[in-house]
């Protein structure tokens, strides 16, 4: 049994970013489009910079699935340069792939204002081919994966994956609703954590690039994210984001390099 | 100190001799490397080119890659870097960690620094691929102590930029180009890493200073190496996508892209340097 095949497990993260995933006929291209809903924008009207790498890495990541099947994908690492500026409608989400490799996928994706067509990202995600256990997704083609409106209001990203300040950074729970379909934790809910270990350090700050290698799975918790502040210099601060399962030795999920501007700088 | 000695590679002259870097692999899983700083590979400012630390990230983070995947060869899937920029002390040392090695790929993260403190963070990806018989045969960690590429006439002579034979086509829109030779090939006959890097840099400090009016530096890189440039000459494309930051595209001599990057080069003010 493929671990997609149960229609509930794993999705929660998916509804909550509310991306619908639409395969294109040509050239291997996937276009995601989400509303402005309140909870992914912080109160000045900016997607959340994790929700929007999360959105990234979903359709970068189905795109990438799609380039390699039969076998299917995991995410190793995500590069992206990002524009916080304010949201006049929804966004879409445009990914292409650039290299479709025996071992690996590389995907191309911006992502952008519906209303304005202004730039809010644009990234590169890295991803391993594999075997799944149980197969890959099985998708009618062209894709289209349609994720309902929420019916109801929801909480910001912090409250809704259980993010907490701890000792130095921020952690989470490994509970059901952060998990992805392989039961491991949402590269959607580590980007969140990321960007909350940057604001635990550095306070109001919009975050401009990230680099996010993904090295292990969460499996147990709790997950902890620690951001430690490097330096600065005239158009950013740089940060290091350390991200470890506490319940598994404490081993490293994921690193990432981040830079990151006062918030204000940029509108 | 060893001098590393391999049948074919790298030739007598080459760009990885002439930089007189000096490497270590101690028994703590880390590579070292230190990278002396001449006025040849300064910016104005007295920072070192980003190209020249994007060399030093590519030759420690390979070659702890290797190490850590032997008896396999890799090859390099992207390489990032962060730069402080300030003006350098006389050496630079990088340090190397494995963060990952696994099945098919290898992670590496690499902290530059000098005796003032942080001067940035690299990361790199490697692809893990099965030997060839003219691949380097990698020491064994803490077996060798300190060891380097260089000669004893070994040496930069003019500019980096000049000495590896950049042009600038037209500035303002990041075009340069740069013949092959094998001063600046790698192991598998394609231009090397750091040198693919460097002309990104170029690039970027060609296209955002001439729309900013003033000289600028680059400070990020956000590499993507797609395919290998064996067949020159290396060209750059670039697009200005803000008013810092540049989206720049390395194609073969066949029009092929071989490397995307995004990059980020800011003014260095007075009070910087």
């Amino acid at each position: 049994m493929s671990a997609f095949d149960d229609p509930d497990a794993g999705r929660s993260v998916t509804r909550y970013l509310g991306v619908t995933l639409r395969e294109q006929s040509e050239d291997r291209i996937v276009v995601g489009t989400a509303p402005a809903a309140a909870h992914l924008v912080d109160p000045s009207g900016v997607a959340h910079a994790g929700v929007l790498l999360g959105m990234i890495d979903s359709a970068g990541g189905v795109c990438a699935g799609l380039a390699s099947l039969p076998r299917w994908i995991v995410s190793t690492n995500l590069v992206a340069r990002l524009v916080p500026r304010r949201l006049k409608g929804g966004i879409v989400l445009r990914a292409r792939v650039l290299r479709a490799g025996r071992n690996s996928v590389v995907t191309s994706i911006d992502a952008r204002d519906d209303a304005t067509d202004a730039l809010l990202a644009d990234a590169v995600l890295t991803s391993a081919v594999l075997e799944p256990a149980g197969g890959p997704p099985t998708y009618d083609r062209p894709l289209v994966l349609v994720v309902p409106p929420a019916t109801k209001a929801r909480p910001d990203p912090n409250s809704f994956y259980g993010v907490r300040p701890a000792a130095a950074g921020v952690e989470l729970a490994l509970t059901a609703t952060v998990l992805n379909p392989w039961g491991i934790l949402h590269g959607g809910v580590t980007t969140t954590l990321v960007e909350s270990a940057v604001r635990h350090t550095l306070g109001g700050a919009d975050l401009t690039s990230v680099v996010l290698h993904f090295l292990r799975p969460g499996r147990v918790g709790p997950v902890r994210a620690v951001a430690t502040w490097i330096g600065s210099r005239p158009d950013a601060d740089l940060l290091r984001v350390e991200v470890r399962d506490l319940g598994a030795d404490g081993r490293t999920m994921a690193i990432a390099i981040v830079t990151a501007t006062p918030r204000g700088i940029l509108s | 100190m060893t001098q590393i000695q391999h049948e074919s590679y790298p030739p007598e002259q080459h760009l990885l001799r002439d930089l007189r870097v000096e490497f270590e692999q101690r028994d703590d899983g880390r590579g070292y490397g230190w990278l002396p700083v001449s006025e040849f590979i300064r910016n104005p400012s007295g920072s070192v080119h980003a190209g020249v630390l994007a060399t030093l990230v590519d030759m420690l983070g390979g070659g702890l890659a290797a190490t850590a995947v032997a008896p396999d060869w890799i090859a390099t899937a992207d390489l990032t870097l962060h730069l402080l920029p300030r003006p350098a002390g006389d050496e630079v040392e990088g340090v190397a960690r494995l963060l990952r090695a696994g099945r098919t790929t290898a992670v590496i993260e690499v902290e530059l620094r000098d005796e003032l403190g942080a001067l940035g963070l690299a990361s790199m990806s490697f692809a893990r691929l099965i030997r060839r018989d003219d691949n380097p045969v990698v020491p064994r960690p803490g077996s060798a102590g300190r060891s380097t590429l260089a000669l004893p006439n070994s040496r930069l002579t003019e500019p980096l930029l000049d000495q590896i034979g950049f042009a600038v086509i037209d500035a303002s829109a990041g075009e340069i180009e740069l013949p092959l030779s094998s001063y600046i090939r790698n192991t598998l006959d394609a231009v090397q890493g750091g040198v693919v890097a460097t002309a990104i840099v170029v690039a970027t400090d060609a296209i955002v200073g001439t729309n900013a009016g003033v000289p600028v530096e680059t400070v990020d890189l956000q590499i993507t190496y797609l395919s290998l440039v064996k067949d020159g000459p290396l060209r750059t494309t670039a697009r200005l996508v803000e008013p810092n930051t540049a989206d720049v595209s390395v194609v073969d001599a066949a029009g092929q892209t071989a490397t995307t990057a995004t990059a980020v080069a800011v003014l260095v003010e007075p009070n910087n340097l």
